[in-house]
């Protein structure tokens, strides 16, 4: 399928996308072409960060199993990752410095950089492959009011966040903080914008993944989607009292009257006057 | 007078072939509410010992099959079962094991068999309900949920809440046919009567799937309340011309009408409305009310809620028997 010079709606998209999977899987035969694996490449990423990887990974070659295709991790430094022949897209980059190289490199060889570990301002807004499931350092900033805010803590446990939080216990022996959520999550975007696109080419996923009615899941009982000026993830925080216990969530649920949720979020950070790209390609 | 004859009438024959009956699973109060759904007179208050939620009547009334679990999710206990209500006795009086925190479940029209989603361990199983033995355990999607039979017995469809995927269980062979995309956290499935149709309820994108069941195919997506109204739960009237889901979030039920694949009208009912029932006359539907603590009624001729009927704490699902 064409994602590219071809408008369909939403809809019709939806039933694309599963009218190709049931059919790969219910004729039980083996396609024309065999499907090329999404190939991940895990670029400076602290040890949290990669054990949500790895979990993002895992969850996904299950998910695989069903519609009879796969995912590869492959690891190295970015500049290797980065030429590797078949690769869709680098995920990581703990700090800014090694976030904004991992996105310089990505743009240069196009594929997609999905930052999961760098809040930079100066960041978002810079590359059209480089997008962000970390929140922003306005985000948080935005949330925290006086205290501190995070993106993601082990016991939450509403809207699955629960099942998450266990099912990464499970695994790894550790609760799921921020930098594991972000991991997992950026792991999960790729992966449904390979499955819902069916190509893991990164122009088709980037596409996927720009469409204005693209929401994803993750398990913050949001829908969450990239905004258009920035590809930054919106989404709400978890501000913390001084304990460290999840003290409130921001933006406050059914707090906006007659707002959409996507509008309620849009109040985080910044807005699409303000891309806030420095120092890199916008 | 006329009350004492219906009360005579009650004694004299099983409760159970002669009136419909309403069974509320209460997670919070961890009991199922009965209700004469004619009088809308609670009848009994049975408890389960545990937190009850996924809630369906035997094709002849006579049982209610209903989903237990304990307070640790995802920790399997022998308390986590699918309970089995004698509705002439009003009682428990049996127990399948029901893997770790069974929520929803289909029994086949001839209540041979019971097929149940593993949330945790992302499979679905296959349980013989006369030997009690599991038959099958199938890998499905993650965090599998919903779980509904095609009415003749031959298709399971199982969501998946994580993976965003509908696996096709055959029941001839007890092996996944087929897995399919939906759009974003599939929850609960429901069939037509004719077996033509599937409807499933996608809680963050706030939308109705439409499948067609010979193809195991996505045919249309409805979205319901601007797409913020969190659906769960969803009924198909009797002659397929609407689907009726209710929206947690928004505390509304949306009238789908399948064929135009639009929104056709919209009840206000209680606070987030979990489960939804149709009466076996597709006359009366019910929503269980999970933060008003009550089962709203509404007429499916007028759309307009008719009354109410005070149930036990965070009421989840409603089964109707005929």
């Amino acid at each position: 399928m064409s994602m590219q010079g071809e408008e369909i709606g939403r809809r019709e998209f939806l039933r694309r996308a599963s009218r190709g999977c049931a059919a790969l899987v219910a004729g039980g035969a083996v396609p024309v072409q065999p499907a090329v694996p999404l190939r991940i490449g895990l670029v400076a990423a602290g040890p949290s960060a990669t054990r949500g990887v790895t979990l993002g990974v895992e969850e996904a070659a299950r998910t695989g199993t069903l519609f009879g295709r796969a995912i590869e991790l492959v690891t190295g430094t970015a500049e290797s990752l980065a030429g590797r022949r078949g690769l869709a897209a680098l995920v990581g980059g703990s700090g800014e410095g090694p976030a904004r190289a991992a996105s310089a490199l990505a743009e240069r060889a196009g594929v997609l950089f999905i930052n999961a570990g760098s809040p930079a301002d100066a960041l978002r807004g810079c590359g059209r492959n480089t997008f962000h499931v970390e929140a922003s350092a306005a985000m948080y900033a935005a949330a925290a009011s006086g205290g501190r805010a995070v993106l993601w803590h082990p016991s939450l446990e509403r809207f699955g966040a629960a099942q998450l939080n266990d099912r990464f216990r499970a695994r790894f022996a550790a609760g799921m903080d921020g930098p594991a959520w972000a991991g997992w999550m950026a792991v999960k975007v790729l992966w449904e914008a390979a499955l819902r696109a069916r190509s893991t080419q990164p122009a088709a996923l980037r596409a996927y993944l720009v469409r204005g009615d693209t929401r994803f899941d993750g398990h913050k009982g949001w829908p969450l989607s990239f905004r258009a000026w920035d590809r930054q993830l919106r989404q709400p925080l978890y501000r913390l009292d001084a304990a460290g216990k999840v003290a409130g969530e921001v933006p406050a649920r059914g707090a906006g009257g007659g707002a959409s949720s996507g509008e309620l979020l849009d109040r985080l950070g910044a807005g699409p006057s303000a891309s806030t790209c420095r120092g890199g390609t916008r | 007078m006329k009350r004492y004859a219906l009360l005579a009438a009650l004694l004299a024959f099983p409760a159970s072939a002669q009136r419909p009956l309403l069974f509320v699973s209460n997670e919070g109060s961890r009991n199922v509410t009965m209700v004469d759904a004619t009088t809308r007179n609670v009848l009994a208050t049975i408890p389960v010992g545990e937190r009850p939620r996924g809630i369906q009547a035997s094709p002849d009334g006579r049982r209610v099959y209903v989903a237990l679990s304990d307070d640790r999710p995802n920790v399997q206990s022998g308390r986590d079962a699918i309970a089995v209500i004698d509705v002439a006795t009003r009682r428990v009086v049996a127990r399948y094991a029901g893997g770790t925190d069974p929520e929803q479940f289909a029994v086949s029209p001839d209540g041979s068999r019971l097929y149940v989603s593993n949330e945790d361990a992302g499979t679905a199983s296959a349980t013989n309900l006369r030997t009690g033995r599991t038959i099958a355990t199938l890998v499905v999607g993650i965090e599998p949920e919903g779980v509904g039979m095609s009415p003749e017995g031959r298709w399971v469809y199982v969501t998946a809440e994580t993976s965003n995927t509908v696996s096709v269980i055959d029941t001839r062979t007890n092996r996944v046919a087929a897995s399919f995309l939906v759009d974003v956290r599939p929850r609960a499935v429901a069939f037509s009567r004719d077996g033509r149709r599937a409807y499933v309820t996608n809680e963050i994108s706030g939308t109705l799937s439409i499948i067609d069941v010979a193809r195991h195919e996505v045919i249309g997506t409805v979205e319901m309340e601007r797409g913020e109204g969190k659906p769960v739960g969803v009924a198909v009237s009797a002659d397929g011309s609407r689907v009726y889901v209710a929206n947690g979030g928004a505390s509304t039920v949306s009238v789908v009408d399948p064929g135009a694949q639009r929104v056709v009208a919209r009840i206000r009912v209680g606070r987030r409305p979990w489960g939804i029932s149709l009466s076996a006359d597709g006359r009366w539907l019910y929503t269980a009310n999970g933060l008003s603590n009550d089962v709203s009624i509404a007429d499916t001729r007028t759309l307009r809620v008719v009354g109410s009927i005070r149930v036990g704490q965070r009421p989840w699902g409603v089964a109707v028997t005929r």
